[in-house]
């Protein structure tokens, strides 16, 4: 579980990484320092140690200069960092409605009829089949 | 040392789809059969496709590569010097767990190369020889496909109708029409309808990650069940170290190791490895004593040699419209063949066989590259890339020929072990200069195809590392016994009661997937050695 400080600390460095558009949310406004990283975290525990470091090397620094380091000299903790902010951010159904995501299940509904025209060039076409006379 | 079970006629080591062949046929004709399998079993729901955790999961705990993944039935493979990572799963049901099932058989030309395009060896039997097993193994699975694909010889048929191929595949067969070039609705280990044991696909894109759904023809789901009925016994969590042989020169039966420690070893008249490109002849070389100091079944020296993994390449070509290209299944939607047999004009021999496929995921789209700069992906571009891609990016994926080269091998590290302290296997593997020009003519295809098809921006990962999904050739089929390691039956040169089942005995790579090849050589090898049992040399 994230401290205040360090959640505090998370939303500015996800809000430079993620900011908000007309269409989507911050990182901030979309959960992403609350709950939906404490989400994410539990589907990767081997991630917790670097993201924790990531955050304590952006420590006292600017959100810009602090990513700077940590992409830069530090490639584990910026994996981890930037991997379960967009992970989080992606949890969050505000965000899924805005990239109109709808996932599976769906049908597998047989499509033969949409492409039966093209199909036949192929098969008129024919092929240059090497060796069957080998067989 | 103690048994688990009494003594074996039959031994197989692994259960994976080869494994679960053999094991199907050699228990239905009476024979009896004990399977060991360092993984477990694994059901639908452990999946997690239908998850949040999903994309997340991916990157690790159902990660392909055994090194990323490191779970306790895994073994880490050194593979630092190789471009391509290998990528296996341990437990029931083997590679196919997290296999993308893509169901293609051979062309007559692949078992063929030598005579036809006077390079490596081949095969020592032909396309038709193979053909009743490939039909075979293809209705007891339950893929789904269309008959009548021109680049075959034969109109051979499917149990399922195809899977759909959506308005993105839709939008690449038309480009491809336009070029006039070859593809056809591609034909998958996956239920369109449901078939036996399993339902219909459910479209969720995870097939690389275990289908949630349990649509996807792994060996787990298609022969493991009928094995166990017809009186297989399947041992997990059983991790062999060595293959132990007797008096006779024949191989007696296995070591291993169970979960808890205990070490066992378990006899049997016939032994069958089928424990993949990497694992068959790290057992083989791990069970070198005084009268087999290269190892076990390796007079001729081939043991680990010839590997060969199908450099893989990704073009991506992104359009603009929403073609819905996160959905499944992954699983491939079309396959083309166009480049497929050799044209020395190219200035290469061989090919390669191309598949269409989707990109399921949001989160796949917006991670991060190591040495880029995070401004390329977060920041202002994050949603340009993040909107600008999902759902609208489409891969044809091209499964390059690679021809065998001594070089390129399997050896045991002198230094990793597993977590029993059992030595780890290295691989020594570099791309050849037939496949770098190979690689670059069909790279610079599939661009065209995409532009053909429409797409306004193309991405290129010419070689993608985390692509080593098959791993083929080292342990070769042959006639003679001074360059082959078993014959085309599977069985050993030197050790007449040991038999290579997986794709370790191939004699060339083929360009194609190899699951459908694998079983069915498996298969042919099985209903062999039932139907020769009275002149089978065993250890009983």
């Amino acid at each position: 579980m994230l401290d205040p400080t360090a959640r505090e600390r998370l939303a500015v460095l996800a809000d430079v990484l993620i900011p908000g558009t007309d269409a989507f949310p911050s990182a901030s406004a979309a959960g992403v320092p609350a709950d939906l990283i404490d989400r994410v975290l539990g589907f990767r525990p081997d991630l917790v140690p670097a993201f924790e470091r990531a955050l304590d090397l952006a420590d006292g620094l600017e959100a810009e200069a602090a990513l700077d380091l940590i992409s830069g000299a530090h490639i584990a903790e910026f994996e981890a960092l930037s991997t379960l902010v967009s992970g989080a951010y992606l949890q969050s159904p505000q965000v899924q409605q805005a990239l109109s995501y709808r996932p599976a299940p769906r049908q597998a509904n047989d499509d033969i009829d949409t492409y039966a025209d093209l199909l036949e060039v192929v098969v008129d076409r024919g092929f240059d089949i090497h060796g069957a006379e080998l067989s | 040392m103690q048994a688990a079970v009494e003594d074996a006629d039959v031994l197989i080591v692994g259960a994976g789809p080869s494994g679960a062949v053999a094991a199907h046929e050699l228990a239905r004709r009476g024979f009896k059969v004990v399977c060991l399998e360092q993984g477990d079993w694994n059901l639908p729901d452990d999946f997690t496709g239908d998850k949040p955790s999903w994309e997340l999961a991916r990157l690790k705990q159902w990660h392909p590569s055994p090194n990323r993944r490191g779970n306790d039935a895994d073994y880490p493979i050194n593979a630092e010097n190789s471009p391509l990572e290998p990528l296996l799963f341990n437990g029931v049901g083997g590679s196919s767990i997290l296999y993308s099932g893509h169901w293609v058989r051979a062309l007559p030309s692949d078992f063929r190369v030598r005579t036809l395009d006077g390079v490596a060896d081949d095969w020592p039997f032909t396309y038709e020889d193979l053909r009743p097993f490939y039909d075979e193994v293809t209705h007891h699975i339950g893929a789904s496909g269309l008959e009548g694909d021109p680049s075959y010889p034969d109109a051979h048929t499917f149990p399922l109708p195809p899977l759909p191929i959506g308005k993105a595949g839709l939008r690449a067969a038309r480009g491809m029409d336009k070029l006039g070039w070859h593809w056809w609705p591609a034909p998958n280990a996956i239920s369109s309808r449901a078939f036996r044991n399993r339902p219909a696909c459910q479209r969720y894109g995870a097939c690389e990650s275990g289908c949630p759904a349990g649509a996807k023809a792994s060996a787990d789901l298609t022969y493991w069940p009928d094995a166990i009925a017809a009186g297989a016994v399947l041992v997990t969590g059983a991790r062999v170290r060595t293959l132990t042989t007797n008096e006779n020169g024949l191989v007696a039966g296995a070591e291993y190791v169970d979960r808890d420690g205990r070490w066992h070893h378990q006899r049997a008249g016939i032994t069958i490895l089928a424990a993949n490109g990497i694992g068959t002849p790290r057992i083989l070389l791990n069970s070198a004593s005084s009268a087999h100091p290269d190892g076990l079944a390796n007079s001729s020296g081939l043991v680990g040699k010839r590997l060969m993994i199908h450099p893989y390449a990704s073009v991506y070509g992104t359009y603009d419209e929403d073609l819905e290209s996160h959905l499944g299944p992954a699983g491939q939607s079309l396959q083309s063949l166009q480049f497929y047999e050799t044209d020395e004009s190219r200035g290469f021999v061989r090919g390669g066989k191309w598949n269409l496929m989707p990109t399921p995921g949001p989160l796949n789209r917006v991670l991060w590259e190591p040495g880029t700069d995070w401004r390329d992906g977060f920041g202002s571009s994050f949603h340009d890339r993040l909107s600008g891609t999902f759902g609208r990016t489409l891969e044809w994926g091209i499964t390059t020929e690679d021809l065998p080269e001594e070089g390129n091998e399997v050896v045991l590290d002198p230094d990793l072990t597993d977590s029993d302290g059992i030595p780890a296997a290295k691989i020594n593997y570099r791309i050849t200069e037939n496949n770098d020009r190979l690689l670059d003519f069909h790279i610079a295809r599939a661009v065209e195809a995409h532009e053909a098809a429409g797409a306004v921006s193309t991405h290129v990962d010419r070689v993608v590392r985390d692509s080593g999904w098959h791993l083929l050739g080292s342990a070769r089929m042959g006639e003679d016994r001074t360059d082959s390691v078993v014959d085309q039956w599977g069985r050993s040169h030197d050790i007449p009661n040991l038999f290579v089942l997986d794709g370790s005995n191939f004699v060339t790579s083929t360009g194609v997937n190899p699951t459908a090849t694998i079983m069915a050589v498996a298969l042919r090898a099985a209903r062999h050695l039932a139907d020769h049992r009275s002149h089978q040399v065993s250890a009983s």
